[in-house]
């Protein structure tokens, strides 16, 4: 098994921030409440992984009349994602449930993963050297030069 | 729940002439009335197949089916850009006479992937504060050049002249602090040492000072430790009808080798029959032929990926994906805390 | 073993040592201007005609700074 045993330093690079994002608590659908911006905002780049018509908060139940996101602009590192719910529920709440199911479904990948590699079924090989290939390939067009 | 079919056709994207077809997945809760597709960690879990395919010491490739797309392109661009590695960050150059121009010399430094783990530095926060020998890798090139006696009429500048060329193998590791006792067995040196840096002649020589620090690719491509990471839906074909005798040999030629084939059918008739989708290449050779319009129909499995990714040396391939996972759980821990903290004061 | 072996082709071949670095980059008291064709250090004071002392030519280059140099990696 594959153990990856190293000492696992984190640094204040990994702190939280918060993420900025602008959330109708359901209350009157068309306020929206931007949170303060004095926070400082988080570099989330790879949450592109909320898909616009298929976000985990609304795959959660019929509760969520809409979820999308935006990247206001490319060079400013955050993204707006906008949740709106049904019968006044908490999106809040519902942003908590999608990211712990997000979370399940991470570490459900990770130990089929695992799981897949302890088990060895797939073909080990090395890799294919490339100066021997060339060298292999030159060598047969020089044959066929000198046998035409 | 019966395992998914690969012809259901809720799970094709279809590949039409002159477009792609049905591309958007719609498995969310309301769109088809009466079914449940709400969230459920069970059926995702049961639908789930993780199978890795091939590894060498620099690649691997590997199934992952069950998954939107969304999930399978956060791991794909976590891979390239937040998998931290080490390189090269600073160089001070006490002396280059060579005739590569000294930032040009820098930058190729940058870009060369040395063999160090990552998980045992931390990232350097402030520039400003001093060098830690947890965060801080040193490395000296000092190379000369001169001409070896005896050489007359000699043209090969390999044995005319000492040290000529400038390979990454001439890096020297200076042990900082812990790291001596540290990294005894498993010196930092060049993944490969045979990359050349810079060519040069009698009388020039090279001498400065290397500081690698730890970085993601987000911040610089020299930081990626993938030489790339990459995705494909896996190709579906389907052949409506039967294929004429007259145009078999043409429709096997039409895919890449080893796709389709020909078998003898129940009544001992040759028919076309795909053996082997996974080696298409999609080329869409096959939808130019007026006599194949309505027989064949190409499509691909819109959940099952089939990742290729080639590590540039500072981890394992098979660590790869593990450390993104991690990465992303992180992510999601941090959104939490942020919201747990946003929310707190107020309530 | 062969890695080793072929290590230490990627290795500094060369059997002259290099000078050490010294530990003050101080100019000196003369400067050796560069002759662009021979490459011969000529030491011109002030007032002093242009011209190398070996060749004649008449461009000269100023040698690369005592100073180091530091670089981003970028």
């Amino acid at each position: 098994m594959a153990e990856t045993s190293q000492v696992n330093i984190t640094s204040g690079l990994d702190r939280a921030g918060t993420l900025q994002q602008s959330v109708s608590a359901g209350v009157i659908h068309d306020k929206i409440t931007i949170l303060p911006g004095h926070e400082p905002d988080y570099s989330a780049c790879t949450f592109c992984l909320w898909n616009e018509d298929h976000t985990l908060g609304n795959a959660l139940r019929p509760d969520v009349e809409f979820c999308g996101y935006s990247a206001p602009h490319p060079s400013d590192p955050k993204i707006h994602l906008r949740v709106q719910m049904y019968d006044n529920l908490s999106a809040v709440e519902c942003l908590r449930k999608a990211l712990k199911n997000l979370r399940e479904l991470f570490q459900s990948i990770d130990s089929a993963y695992s799981k897949s590699l302890q088990q060895g079924k797939y073909i080990q090989e090395d890799d294919v050297d490339v100066r021997a290939v060339v060298a292999e390939t030159l060598e047969e067009r020089a044959r066929a030069m000198d046998i035409s | 729940m019966p395992p998914r079919s690969n012809d259901d056709p809720r799970r094709h994207v279809q590949i039409l002439p002159e477009r792609v077809g049905n591309v958007s997945g719609n498995d969310f809760p309301g769109h088809y009335p009466g079914e449940d597709h709400s969230w459920n960690l069970k059926r995702f879990k049961e639908n789930l197949i993780v199978s890795l395919q091939r590894l060498t010491p620099s690649t691997l490739e590997f199934d992952l089916v069950g998954v939107d797309a969304s999930i399978a392109n956060a791991l794909r661009r976590v891979l390239i850009a937040e998998v931290p590695t080490v390189a090269i960050e600073d160089v001070y150059v006490w002396n280059n006479t060579s005739i590569m121009q000294d930032e040009v010399l820098c930058h190729r430094l940058g870009l060369v992937p040395l063999k160090i783990d990552p998980r045992e530095m931390i990232f350097r926060e402030n520039p400003n504060a001093g060098a830690l020998d947890t965060d801080t890798v040193v490395f000296q090139l000092r190379v000369k050049c001169d001409r070896q006696p005896g050489t007359q009429g000699e043209t090969d500048p390999k044995r005319k002249y000492w040290d000529s060329d400038v390979y990454t193998g001439m890096l020297e590791w200076e042990p900082a602090g812990a790291q001596k006792t540290k990294w005894k067995r498993k010196e930092p040196k060049p993944v490969n040492p045979d990359i050349l840096l810079c060519k040069l002649r009698p009388g020039q020589l090279i001498d400065l000072t290397c500081f690698a620090r730890k970085g993601t690719g987000a911040d610089h491509a020299k930081f990626s430790p993938v030489a790339t990471a990459s995705y494909r839906l896996l190709p579906h074909i389907i052949i409506r009808s039967p294929i004429p005798l007259e145009h078999q040999q043409k429709f096997v030629q039409s895919f890449p080798p080893g796709v389709i084939g020909i078998e003898k059918d129940k009544r001992g008739q040759p028919q076309c029959v795909v053996k082997n989708s996974r080696r298409d290449t999609v080329s869409r050779e096959v939808l130019r032929h007026a006599e194949f319009e309505d027989k064949v129909q190409l499509t691909r499995i819109r959940d099952h990926f089939i990742f290729n990714i080639e590590s540039v040396g500072q981890y394992r391939p098979e660590d790869l994906v593990p450390e993104a996972i991690k990465i992303l759980l992180n992510k999601i821990s941090a959104v939490e805390a942020g919201l747990d903290k946003l929310f707190d004061p107020e309530v | 073993m062969s890695e080793s072996q072929q290590d230490t082709r990627w290795q500094s071949q060369n059997p002259n040592p290099m000078a050490p670095r010294p530990s003050t980059f101080k100019a000196p008291d003369v400067l050796n201007y560069l002759c662009a064709d021979c490459g011969a250090e000529n030491g011109i004071k002030s007032g002093e005609n242009i011209r190398c002392k070996e060749c004649g030519h008449r461009v000269l280059y100023k040698p690369r700074t005592y100073r180091i140099v530091q670089f981003e990696a970028r």
